[in-house]
């Protein structure tokens, strides 16, 4: 079973992402609602995928979610991770795509928006 | 070719020839200088025994000097050695001092003999020899005996050393090298021996070259003889200024050796010279023969070598000769080619083809013979301007080349291009002959560029901009057109695209810069495509919108396509308007009543607009009214999805706003400030959009009622009973006659029902999220029409429970709450009420929040508050300017909303009651009371019935401290302990009775007499209640419309309970139970049978 990570200061966000993501499937091994509990629980459960906000509250020097992406990233080269985003967020986006993030949801998340994304990362068929 | 290189041949044998014979010519040469020059020695000869001659003197002469200059400086004194023998006398001998003076004497007197050449050398010697003997015999066997042995031995030693000393001092006087102090005589005798040397030397090289070696060895025997090699030491010795002692007697020996050498020499020389010359003579001729001998043999090699040699070049010659008939093939090939493929032509001055290629022919279709001869404007296209011809000519005669694209046509009349160079030929004086022109075939050419411009012309009519740039985002040649209007430039190369695209918007050149860098920057063709869709996809410039569509053609190459869409855009925000119409229509279609209704209220607004203006209030006050009505009708008509005239009454509150910001503010300017406003237009443009569609005559059907078909077909069907009946009963004609009445009335939940819609509409527009709700309750429960604008300001409660009460999903979900909001609405009616309630699962409302918002916009003052119930500090949240938002939209927030419930509540004089509890929700509880319109209802007698009861509680709520805890209606009623009737006297035979039980009367008794002894006054008890029982019927008939000014209150009477039970079983009654803690109260309302209305 894929595990998946949901990083998110909002709980609705998570809630949200959990239902559809367990509705599809996939296991959510852990949840965090900043950056730099995403780190530790990144090493901790090591998942396949983590869906990361890309603002979140600073917390210990982590100041988003790109911050976290990197660290992840340093963590693990190969780590999946896929920025979930709003609308005007652009330059952000290209910037997390190019430190290493495999794409991106743009809020508000529906199941046919991580359907696509799961799709591209080859997740689901 | 032949013919050329026999003549190179015979040329050169000739050459070889003359070549041979110069050898020969040169030793011939030679040879007569080498006999001339045999000759030439013959005197020199001659010459040379002179110089022999010559020589032998100067030895002569140089041995008379030598001899000479011995003599003289061989006994000259050396001061040096003197010197040192008086200073060893002084030292090793001082007491022979006085002796050896003597000696000295004896010393210096041969000396100067010596000098004086007055001794020989021999004598000199022996002199020298006796002096010191006798000296020696002196000092040892002399004056002073008394030396010891040793001493002697000293003496011994010493003298020995002196004898040494002396010898030495003896000999150097007499041959002392060191005689050549003089040094001018030096340098003339150095010189004159070293001339002698060369002179030496010189004869002896002359004898080697013109003597026979016979002859020379003879002479060199001789002048190399010991005697002289002996005498050229001795004089070397002298030169080099050696300390040598010459031996005396071998050097005069010598000397009379080299005299006699030298006879000898100068008789053999005397004798042998005339030999020396003849000999030199014949070596000369022999000389001269062998160079001769020489000469012939060399010419006779030239000869033999010069053939070789000439054979040797020929053949090189044939052989580059077949290098150069090679060439000339190629040359001929490439001819050949030139001929085939290569247009070329020459004319002569007046422009007649004298010359053509094959590749002309081929190209224009002629043969060579057809073309040669003719004029060269053959292949002339009548296309082609004169003026090219012109120039052509003005050109090639003037000696320049003339270069063009030159369009020709072949002999089929088809057309070809060509590109021309033409220059002038001259012959060799320079003077011009002709004209030779080169073309080349641009046909093809000039086809792919007319192609080239197709596909551009196409790129430029595509009205499509389509762009391309490198990784510095500079824009790359080659652009359509439509690319230069879109983005309002006069060219675009070299520019950067980023500026060219984004010129309005900083954030999207940001945005497609770092994204379009860092498309060309990663290698992941995922990431790029990731990228690329991130990138803005639209933009404006000036008025034009236009999309942008990129595609990577290469790694660092990026296309895009820009297409304008402002029509399209345009057409995109008039079908969301018409859309908006539709919508509109829609809705007034279905709603047709309730929109008749709005619009004469407005008109009737807009026409009355001065009545709204009291000029006995003050501004402020005027501008408050004015402003709730246009609120109201602001949402009223945004409800009805009125298009222009919601936007026109939004720009108006917010003109008026800023209006009322000013000081000198005047209600009549307001009044204009509305009147100058667009309303009435912008409501007339609705009104046309809704006629287009609904038809012309949709609004004079303003006075027709809209009646539902069931509703209809009921009320004919119950008038045809009526007048089918032979007598009408009354009963039967009231019912009739309410069910009439009933047509005016509204189904409150159908009124109600756009609210479920619209909230959702609001929730959205303030980001919040509900679940879908629906008006509950009975479609049947009808109210008045004047109720109406009460129901359609409830929307103000609506939107406050969202905008304050329901969280947002994020707080929702970490209070535990379901992440939607509840919104419910349900309506329920009794007897004398309508219920509306208006329910939320929100936050509920905070008491000291509104506390401190109230202080915060001076609403009450501290202590108001502080004695405030609860229900009162939620009231506070209906006072104008509670809400205090700064930013308005259509839909709330300029302080009105709730106000402007409580108005309306005014007006139809219900109430509302607000209960909240924190984190909760909060309730909104309206009562409306149903109106009596009419004696003539139906259900008048329980109207009136219920008026009492209602009296009754009413009553117990404004004066008993109890709270009811039941009412129970249509039972069956019970007699209690203490009883009370009275009879409403009028048409109406009505008795009203009320009966309680003991615990009730004693509440009645204190509220009568708080401080009565109840024992002394159980008699009044019966009193008391008729009392009780007159207020509550004065209160229910008070409360009736004018038509029911015939009820009359009779003065209370007792009945039987038996006779009250009889009343009641026969007759129409209706019977209440109040149940409270404190006992119950029993009321009974009997209609008489038979009464006459």
């Amino acid at each position: 079973m894929v595990k998946i990570m949901i990083v998110d200061d909002m709980s609705i966000l998570r809630l949200t992402l959990k239902n559809i993501l367990v509705k599809l499937g996939f296991e959510v091994v852990a949840e965090a609602s900043n950056g730099f509990d995403a780190i530790n629980l990144y090493e901790k459960h090591k998942p396949d995928l983590v869906t990361m906000d890309i603002t979140m509250p600073g917390v210990n020097g982590i100041k988003n979610g790109i911050d976290a992406l990197v660290k992840i990233k340093e963590i693990n080269s190969e780590a999946k991770v896929v920025m979930v985003t709003s609308h005007g967020e652009e330059k952000m986006i290209i910037d997390a795509i190019s430190k290493g993030a495999k794409g991106y949801i743009l809020k508000p998340v529906t199941e046919d928006k991580v359907k696509e994304i799961l799709k591209r990362l080859n997740f689901l068929e | 070719m032949k013919d050329s290189s026999d003549y190179i041949k015979k040329s050169y044998s000739i050459n070889l020839f003359v070549l041979s014979l110069i050898p020969l010519f040169i030793t011939l040469v030679l040879g007569y200088f080498n006999v001339k020059a045999s000759l030439f020695d013959m005197k020199e000869s001659d010459r040379l025994k002179q110089n022999v001659y010559d020589l032998i003197s100067e030895f002569y002469e140089l041995y008379y000097l030598q001899n000479e200059s011995f003599h003289s400086l061989a006994y000259i004194y050396d001061q040096k050695n003197q010197e040192e023998l008086n200073e060893l006398f002084e030292i090793k001998f001082p007491y022979m001092y006085h002796i050896t003076k003597d000696s000295n004497t004896q010393i210096q007197n041969l000396r100067q003999n010596v000098l004086q050449k007055q001794i020989s050398a021999d004598a000199t010697l022996e002199s020298y020899s006796n002096l010191l003997s006798s000296f020696i015999l002196n000092i040892i066997f002399g004056t002073d005996k008394y030396f010891s042995n040793i001493e002697i031995y000293t003496q011994v030693q010493n003298y020995k050393i002196l004898l040494q000393l002396y010898e030495n001092f003896a000999l150097s006087h007499l041959y002392g090298a060191r005689c050549l102090y003089d040094t001018q005589s030096k340098q003339e005798y150095l010189s004159q021996i070293k001339s002698l040397k060369q002179k030496k030397q010189i004869l002896l090289l002359k004898f080697e070259q013109n003597l026979s070696s016979q002859s020379y060895e003879i002479f060199k025997s001789l002048i190399m003889s010991k005697e002289f090699t002996a005498f050229e030491k001795q004089m070397d010795a002298f030169l080099n200024n050696k300390k040598m002692v010459i031996d005396q007697k071998a050097f005069f020996e010598n000397k009379e050796k080299l005299n006699d050498k030298l006879f000898e020499i100068n008789n053999y020389m005397v004798g042998k010279i005339d030999t020396l010359a003849d000999d030199l003579y014949a070596k000369s001729v022999k000389d001269l023969y062998i160079i001769i001998a020489l000469s012939f043999l060399l010419s006779f090699f030239s000869f033999v070598f010069g053939f070789k040699l000439k054979n040797r070049i020929l053949d090189k010659f044939e052989k580059n000769l077949q290098i150069i008939n090679a060439k000339n093939k190629e040359i001929d090939t490439l001819l050949d080619q030139v001929d085939k493929y290569v247009i070329i032509s020459q004319t002569d001055l007046k422009g007649k083809i004298i010359y053509a290629t094959q590749a002309f022919c081929d190209i224009s279709g002629y043969t060579k013979d057809e073309l040669i001869g003719k004029s060269h404007n053959l292949v002339r296209h009548p296309d082609v301007p004169k003026e090219v011809f012109e120039d052509m000519w003005k050109t090639i005669q003037s000696g320049n080349t003339w270069e063009h694209e030159v369009l020709n046509k072949n002999k089929n009349g088809e057309s070809y291009w060509v590109y021309a160079k033409i220059s002038q030929n001259k012959d060799v004086q320079g003077n011009a002959i002709g004209y030779t022109s080169i073309r080349q075939d641009i046909t093809e050419q000039k086809r792919v560029q007319a192609l080239h411009n197709q596909v551009n012309n196409l790129l430029n009519n595509s009205n499509e901009g389509f762009i391309s740039f490198e990784k510095n985002l500079l824009v790359k040649t080659g652009y359509s057109k439509e690319s230069l209007r879109i983005l309002n430039q006069d060219q675009l190369e070299n520019k950067n695209i980023a500026d060219l695209l984004f010129v309005q918007n900083e954030n999207a050149k940001e945005v497609f810069t770092l994204g379009i860098n860092n498309v060309f920057q990663t290698d992941d063709l995922y990431s790029k495509e990731v990228i690329l869709s991130l990138l803005p996809k639209e933009s404006q410039i000036n008025n034009i919108i236009f999309t942008i569509n990129y595609t990577l053609i290469s790694a660092d190459e990026c296309m895009i396509i820009l297409e304008d869409v402002t029509d399209k855009k345009m057409l995109e925000e008039k079908i969301e308007y018409e859309n908006k119409i539709q919508k509109m229509i829609v809705v007034i279609a279905t709603r047709k009543f309730e929109f008749l209704e709005l619009k004469s209220d407005f008109e009737r607004f807009l026409e009355n607009l001065e009545d709204y203006i009291d000029e006995k209030l003050d501004v402020c006050k005027n501008f408050e009214n004015i402003s709730k009505v246009l609120h109201t009708f602001k949402g009223l008509f945004a409800q009805e999805e009125l298009v222009n005239i919601t936007h026109a009454i939004h720009d108006l509150e917010t003109k008026i706003q800023e209006y009322s910001q000013r000081v000198d503010v005047c209600s009549q300017e307001l009044i204009k400030i509305i009147k100058d406003s667009p309303l009435q237009s912008e409501f007339e443009k609705d009104l046309a959009l809704i006629k287009k569609v609904l038809g012309d005559d949709f609004f004079d059907s303003k006075n027709m009622l809209s009646i539902d078909e069931k509703s209809f077909k009921d009320f004919e069907g119950r008038i045809l009973n009526l007048l089918y009946k032979n007598e009408i009963k009354k009963d039967e004609f009231k019912s009739v006659v309410s069910l009439f009445l009933n047509l005016n009335q509204k189904s409150l939940k159908h009124l109600l029902d756009i609210y479920p819609k619209r909230v959702k509409n609001i929730a959205q527009r303030l980001k919040k999220e509900i679940h879908d709700f629906y008006i509950q309750g009975d479609p049947t429960i009808t109210i008045q029409g004047s109720y109406i604008p009460f129901v359609q300001s409830l929307v103000h409660v609506f939107r406050n429970m969202i905008d304050h009460g329901i969280e947002d999903c994020e707080e929702r979900i970490n209070l535990g709450k379901d992440p939607l909001g509840k919104i419910s609405c349900q309506i329920w009616e009794d007897k004398t009420s309508i219920y509306i309630e208006v329910k939320d699962d929100g936050r509920g409302i905070d008491l000291e929040k509104i506390k401190a918002k109230a202080l915060e916009n001076s609403l009450a003052s501290k202590e108001s508050l502080e004695n405030m119930s609860q229900e009162e500090i939620y009231n506070l949240i209906f006072l104008k300017n509670f809400s205090t938002k700064e930013n308005t939209d259509l839909l709330s927030g300029r302080g009105v909303g709730l106000n402007v419930i409580r108005e309306e509540l005014k007006n139809i004089d219900a109430q509302v009651q607000v209960s909240s509890k924190l984190k909760e929700g909060t309730t909104f509880l309206f009562k409306l009371q149903k109106k009596v319109e009419s004696f003539l209802q139906n259900d008048d007698d329980e109207n009136l019935a219920k008026a009492v009861f209602q009296s009754t509680k009413n009553f117990m709520d404004d004066n008993l401290e109890v709270s009811i805890d039941d009412i129970q209606t249509d039972i069956q009623y019970e007699c209690s302990s203490y009883c009370s009737t009275i009879k409403l006297k009028s048409d109406l035979n009505v008795f009203a009775t009320i009966s309680v039980d003991e615990e009730m009367i004693k509440t009645f008794y204190n509220l009568f007499f708080p401080n009565g002894n109840e024992e002394e006054t159980s008699g009044m008890y019966n009193d008391i209640l008729d009392e009780v029982l007159n207020t509550i019927l004065g209160l229910a008939i008070n409360d009736f419309p004018p038509n029911y000014k015939s009820l009359e209150l009779g003065t209370p009477i007792s009945l039987e309970s038996t006779v009250l039970n009889t009343l009641n079983k026969n007759n129409l009654s209706y019977a209440y139970k109040i149940v409270t803690k404190q006992g119950e109260i029993n009321i009974l309302i009997i209609f008489v049978k038979g009464t006459k209305w």
